[in-house]
C-alpha cells in the first residue's frame, strides 16, 4: 500500500473536499455568514419601506384642527379658496379673532418693511410665538390670516403661520400651501392661457437631455458602490473559512500530522486557498443573489433601489471582471490568518485586513478619476477602477489586461508564500516563541523612541518652526534630534545584541550603535551616483502625484520658499535645508532608532517602520509619500554600508540639489531640452545601483547557520 | 489491538536498516543566544521487527530528532535515511514509508473517524477500492464501530487515540515513528497505546518512539538510545546499558549516564 506514488492532484481534491466538508458543517458560522445576511436582505427593505408607509400614512390620515381669520379675504375669492382647502381634508377650522391675528401680521410686516428698526431677531422671534399663542390654543397647531392686497394687482395675500418642531404643524402646513398653491397654478395658467395665450414672460426654453442610457446610468451608480462592498462581503465570507483552515488546523493540533503526510507544502496551500477562496465566493453570490432579488421584486422602496433601474444581467456579469482582485483578496486573507495560531489572534487581524483592503478600494468614490495602466496594477485599486469602468460601459481592454496580470502575479505571490508559510521548518520551528520573546525588548525600544521623536517633531519641533519662521528649522533640528539620538542609542545597551547577520563589536559602542564607523566606500560612492537620478525620479513623482491629489493653494504659499530665498545667501540656504537634515535627521532616524528596530525585527520590517516614522515626521499628506521613499533609500543605504555616512551624504547632497534648483543656480531638469541627458543619469544611476548593491565577500564568509541563511 | 497487516511480512528487504541516522545536527538561529543547538551529533539505527525507545529528559532534542527523521525539519548537518530512502534529498520518500504519531496530535473535530481514515488514505494515494477495505478491517481492529461515523469531536479521550493510531497506519508504514504517545492519556488509553506498539513488532516493522516515562522504556524496548543535550549517551538493551553502568534500574543507570557525560564534558571545557 505504501508503493503507490500519491498524485497531487488527487490529493488537491482530497485537501479540497475536507476542508470544504468542515466549513459546511461549521453550522454557526455558516448561518452568520451566509445565511443571516440573505435572510435579512428582504426584512431590511421590507421593515424599511414598511416604516415609511407607516408614518406617511399616520400623519396624511390624522385630522388636524387649524384656525383661521378670513375677515379680510375679499368676497370673490371666497368660494374657490374654500373649494380648494378642500383638498388638504380632514381638516377641522377654528376661527380667531381678527384683531388678533391682524397685531400680529403687522408685527411681520414692520420687521420686514424697515429691518435697521427691527429689533435683535431672536427677540422678535420670541414676541412672534408670543403673539402665535395667544391666538392659537394647543390642539390648533397653524393659523391662516388673510388680507387685501395693500399694494398692486387686486389680490388677497395669505400668511400661513406653523412651527416647524411639530410634526402636526408642519404637516397642516404642507396640505394647505400645497392645495393654494395648485389653485393659485391653475388660475395663473388659466389667465395667461385667456390674455395672452401663452407666456410671454418666457425668454427660451431650456430642456437638457442625457445621452447615457438608463443602464449605464444605473451602473454609474453602482459603480460607485460595488467595490467597496465586493470587499466587505468577500471578507466577510473568506475570513472565517481562513481562520477555519489555517489557525483552526493548529488549534485543533492536527498540523504536524498533516505535515508528515506526502504532500507538497505548495499542493497543501493551494487547496486550502481555493477552499477559502470557494467559501467566499459562495458568501458574496448569496449576499449579491439576495439583493438583487430585492431589488428585481421591488422590495427596496424608493431610496435604496432607485439607482438599478434597467441594469441588465449581462452587464452584472461583466463585473466577474473584478475576479482577480477577489482572488488577491483571498490571498491576502490567508496571508495574514496563516499566522494566527488561535481564532483570537486571528480575529485581531481582520480589521487592519478590511481596512487594507477597502482603502485602496475607496479610489472608486471620486468618479472623475480616470483609469491608467499604473493605477490598474495597484492592488485593490485596479481592480476597483476597473469594475467600476464596466459597469459605466467604458473600460479600456488595456487597463482590464494590465489590471488582471498583475493581480495573477501578486495572487502567485502570495501562494509562494503560504507554501513557504505551510513548511515545516517555518510551521514547526521550535525556538520561534523563543526567539520571538528575545526579540521584543530591542523592538519595543526602537518603536518607543521612534515615536517618541515623531511626537517631540509634532509638539515641540513645529511650535519653534511656527515662532521663528527662517532658523527655526535649524534650532529646532539640532535641538530635538541629536540628544534624542544620544539618549536612545545610550539607553540601547540594555537590550544590546549583535545585529543578525552582521560582524559585531563584542561589546556595546555608543558610536557604532549611532553608525559612525568607517563602513563601505562603494556605497557612499554609489549613493552620489544615485542622487541626479533620484533628483529628476521625484520631480516625475511629484508631477504624476499632483495630477491625483492636487496641492492646496493656501500649502504652495505656506513653503515660505520666496521669503527665505530673498533673506539668505545660497551657503546659507544649504545650511539650513541641506546640512542640518543630513546630519540631524540622520543621526536619529538611521542611526538610533533604526540600530534598535534591526535588532528586534526583520530587517524588511525595520526598515519599513524607520521609513514610516520619517515620513509621518514630515507630517503632511502630500509629502508622506515622497519623504517614505527617501527614507527607505536611505535606510537600503545604511543596512548596505554598514555605516551612517553614506546615508548623511545622499541626503545631503539630494536635499542640496533641491536648494540650488530653487535659487536657480541649477537648471531644473525638466522640461524637453533635458531629455537628452536621462540616458547619462540612467547610466550613472546603474553604476551607483550596483557600487550599492553588489554582493559582499566578507558577509559570505562569516559561519552562519542554515536558518540565517534562508532568512538572509 | 492486533494490526490486520501484521502478519504478512514486512515490505522492505532486512538487509539495510529501517532507520539509521548518523551525526544528526540541529540548529536554530537565535539573535539572543546565537546559535542554539538542539541535536547535536546523534546517531541512531533501528532495525525492522524491533521496537526502539529514545528516552531522555525534556528538552533532550527527542522531538526534533523524530521530525528530522520524519523530513519535515531539514538536519543542519548530518544524514538520516529511512528505508534506504534520504530524508533531506527526498522527504516525499519518506513521509510515504513512515506513520507519524506524536501525544498531543488532535484530530478534525467536525469530520468522522471514517472521514478522516479516507482522508489520509487518500493523502497517501492509496485507490478506492482497497482504502475503503483497508478502513472497514482498522474499524474491526480498534474498535471503532460505535462511534466510526460520528464527530471526533464528541469522542471521548481513548476513542480519539484509537482514530489517531488507525489513522497513522492507514497506509500500512514500514516505520512508525511515535513521539511521546502516551502523554496526555489515561491509564486505559495508555495501556491500548502500548499494546498497539508490541502489535507491530511481531509483524517484522519497525517502531521508534520517544518518552521520558522509564516504565514504558523497561517495557516494551528491544534497544533503548539515552539522549541528552541533543547527544547520545548510550544505546543498547537494558542488559547492556545495565552491565555498563553497573546500575540495576533504569532511573539509576539514566543518571550514571548523564553523570558521566557531564563529567567527560567538564574537563574538555
Amino acid at each position: 500500500m505504501t508503493g503507490s506514488k500519491p498524485q497531487a492532484r488527487q490529493q488537491f481534491a482530497a485537501i479540497l473536499r475536507v476542508e470544504l466538508l468542515q466549513l459546511v458543517r461549521d453550522k454557526r458560522a455558516l448561518f452568520a455568514a451566509i445565511v443571516l445576511p440573505v435572510l435579512l436582505y428582504p426584512w431590511l427593505f421590507a421593515g424599511q419601506k414598511k416604516i415609511e408607509k407607516i408614518s406617511q400614512e399616520s400623519l396624511a390620515s390624522r385630522s388636524l384642527s387649524v384656525a383661521y381669520d378670513f375677515s379680510a379675504l375679499p368676497e370673490p375669492w371666497e368660494a374657490p379658496i374654500w373649494e380648494a382647502l378642500a383638498a388638504a381634508d380632514p381638516v377641522e377650522w377654528v376661527p380667531v379673532d381678527a384683531q388678533a391675528a391682524r397685531t400680529l401680521e403687522e408685527e411681520r410686516t414692520s420687521t420686514l418693511a424697515e429691518p435697521e428698526s427691527a429689533p435683535d431677531p431672536v427677540e422678535a422671534k420670541t414676541q412672534r410665538r408670543q403673539l402665535y399663542e395667544q391666538l392659537v390654543e394647543e390642539p390648533q397647531v397653524l393659523l391662516v390670516v388673510a388680507h387685501a392686497s395693500r399694494s398692486g394687482p387686486q389680490r388677497p395675500e395669505i400668511s400661513i403661520y406653523f412651527d416647524v418642531k411639530q410634526d402636526e404643524s408642519r404637516e397642516a402646513q404642507s396640505r394647505i400651501a400645497g392645495a393654494l398653491r395648485d389653485l393659485e397654478e391653475a388660475r395663473t395658467q388659466a389667465l395667461r392661457e385667456e390674455l395672452l395665450g401663452g407666456d410671454p414672460a418666457a425668454f427660451l426654453a431650456l430642456e437638457t437631455v442625457d445621452i447615457a442610457s438608463a443602464e449605464e446610468r444605473s451602473g454609474a451608480n453602482l459603480g460607485r458602490l460595488l467595490p467597496m462592498l465586493l470587499v466587505l462581503l468577500l471578507i466577510s465570507g473568506g475570513a472565517f473559512a481562513a481562520l477555519t483552515v489555517f489557525a483552526g488546523e493548529r488549534e485543533a493540533g492536527t498540523l504536524e500530522s498533516i505535515l508528515v503526510q506526502p504532500i507538497s507544502p505548495r499542493t497543501l496551500a493551494f487547496a486550502k486557498y481555493t477552499a477559502v477562496a470557494v467559501a467566499a465566493f459562495a458568501t458574496l453570490l448569496a449576499n449579491l443573489g439576495a439583493l438583487y432579488l430585492c431589488v428585481a421584486m421591488g422590495w427596496t422602496g424608493d431610496g435604496a433601489g432607485g439607482g438599478m433601474d434597467g441594469l441588465r444581467v449581462t452587464r452584472l456579469v461583466g463585473a466577474l471582471g473584478y475576479l482577480p482582485g477577489a482572488l488577491l483578496l483571498c490571498g491576502l486573507l490567508c496571508m495574514a490568518l496563516g499566522h494566527a495560531k488561535t481564532f483570537r489572534e486571528g480575529q485581531y487581524l481582520l480589521f487592519p485586513i478590511t481596512l487594507l483592503a477597502a482603502i485602496p478600494s475607496a479610489v472608486v468614490l471620486q468618479p472623475s478619476l480616470p483609469n491608467n495602466a499604473v493605477l490598474s496594477a495597484i492592488p485593490f485599486t485596479g481592480p476597483a477602477l476597473v469594475l467600476r469602468d464596466i459597469l459605466r460601459g467604458d473600460v479600456q481592454l488595456l487597463h482590464f489586461v494590465v489590471m488582471t496580470v498583475s493581480h495573477l502575479l501578486w495572487v502567485a505571490w502570495t501562494l509562494r508564500r503560504l507554501g513557504g508559510m505551510l513548511e515545516g521548518e517555518r510551521a514547526l520551528a521550535s525556538t520561534s516563541e523563543a526567539r520571538r520573546l528575545a526579540k521584543q525588548g530591542p523592538a519595543r525600544h526602537g518603536m518607543r523612541w521612534g515615536f517618541a521623536g515623531v511626537l517631540a517633531f509634532y509638539l515641540v519641533g513645529y511650535t519653534i518652526q511656527a515662532r521663528i519662521p527662517t532658523w527655526g528649522v535649524a534650532y529646532s533640528m539640532w535641538g530635538l534630534l541629536p540628544p534624542l539620538a544620544l539618549l536612545c542609542a545610550w539607553r540601547a545597551r540594555r537590550t544590546w545584541a549583535p545585529w543578525p547577520g552582521e560582524a559585531q563589536p563584542a561589546r556595546f559602542s555608543l558610536a557604532a550603535e549611532l553608525g559612525l564607523r568607517p563602513g563601505r566606500w562603494s556605497v557612499g560612492l554609489g549613493a552620489l551616483l544615485l542622487v541626479p537620478a533620484m533628483t529628476l525620479g521625484m520631480q516625475h513623482f511629484l508631477t504624476w502625484q499632483e495630477s491625483l491629489l492636487p496641492l492646496p493653494q493656501f500649502m504652495q504659499q505656506a513653503a515660505g520658499l520666496e521669503t527665505m530665498l530673498s533673506e539668505l545667501s545660497t551657503v546659507q540656504m544649504l545650511f539650513l535645508m541641506a546640512l542640518t537634515p543630513a546630519i540631524c535627521e540622520e543621526l536619529f532616524f538611521r542611526g538610533a532608532v533604526f540600530s534598535s528596530l534591526r535588532r528586534g525585527l526583520s530587517t524588511g520590517k525595520a526598515l519599513l517602520w524607520q521609513t514610516l516614522f520619517f515620513a509621518a515626521a514630515h507630517g503632511s499628506v502630500h509629502r508622506i509619500l515622497p519623504t517614505a521613499i527617501l527614507g527607505l533609500l536611505l535606510g537600503l543605504l545604511t543596512l548596505r554600508a554598514r555605516a551612517l555616512w553614506p546615508a548623511m551624504l545622499f541626503h545631503f547632497a539630494y536635499n542640496a540639489s533641491q536648494v540650488l534648483q530653487a535659487t536657480g543656480e541649477l537648471p531644473a531638469q525638466s522640461g524637453p531640452e533635458a531629455h537628452s541627458g536621462h540616458q547619462q543619469l540612467a547610466w550613472l544611476a546603474l553604476v551607483g545601483f550596483a557600487l550599492v548593491f553588489w554582493p559582499q565577500r566578507s558577509q559570505a564568509s562569516r559561519p552562519m547557520t542554515r536558518s540565517a541563511q534562508s532568512s538572509a | 489491538m492486533q494490526d490486520p497487516q501484521s502478519h504478512a511480512p514486512a515490505a522492505a528487504p532486512a538487509d539495510r536498516p529501517a532507520i539509521e541516522a548518523t551525526g544528526l545536527v540541529k540548529t536554530f538561529f537565535d539573535p539572543e543566544r546565537g546559535e542554539v543547538q538542539a541535536v547535536r551529533g546523534l546517531d541512531l539505527r533501528c532495525e525492522y521487527g524491533e521496537i526502539f525507545g529514545l528516552l531522555g529528559p525534556n528538552g533532550a532534542g527527542k522531538t526534533t530528532t523524530l521530525r528530522m527523521l520524519a523530513g519535515i525539519l531539514v538536519p543542519t548537518d548530518g544524514h538520516a535515511s529511512i528505508a534506504g530512502v534520504d530524508a533531506a534529498r527526498d522527504p516525499m520518500g519518506v513521509r510515504q514509508r513512515i506513520g507519524f504519531l506524536s501525544g498531543s496530535t488532535g484530530l478534525y473535530p467536525r469530520l468522522t473517524a471514517r472521514e478522516t481514515l479516507r482522508y489520509f488514505g487518500q493523502l497517501h494515494g492509496i485507490a478506492k477500492g482497497p482504502l475503503e477495505e483497508r478502513i472497514e478491517e482498522l474499524v474491526e481492529v480498534f474498535q471503532l464501530h460505535e462511534f466510526a461515523d460520528g464527530r471526533c469531536e464528541a469522542l471521548s479521550t481513548g476513542q480519539k487515540q484509537r482514530v489517531n493510531i488507525a489513522r497513522a497506519v492507514v497506509h500500512d508504514p514500514e516505520v512508525l515513528i511515535l513521539d511521546e504517545p502516551t502523554t496526555g492519556l489515561d491509564i486505559m488509553a495508555a495501556s491500548d497505546m502500548i499494546d498497539f506498539i508490541e502489535s507491530r513488532r511481531s509483524s517484522g516493522r519497525c517502531v521508534l518512539f520517544s518518552t521520558h516515562i522509564l516504565s514504558e522504556a523497561e517495557r516494551l524496548c528491544d534497544r533503548i538510545g539515552v539522549v541528552d543535550h541533543g547527544r547520545t549517551l548510550a544505546v543498547g538493551t537494558l542488559q547492556e546499558l545495565r552491565a555498563e553502568t553497573g546500575q540495576e534500574w533504569l532511573g539509576d543507570v539514566f543518571k550514571e549516564l548523564v553523570q558521566r557525560a557531564a563529567q567527560e564534558s567538564a574537563p574538555a571545557s
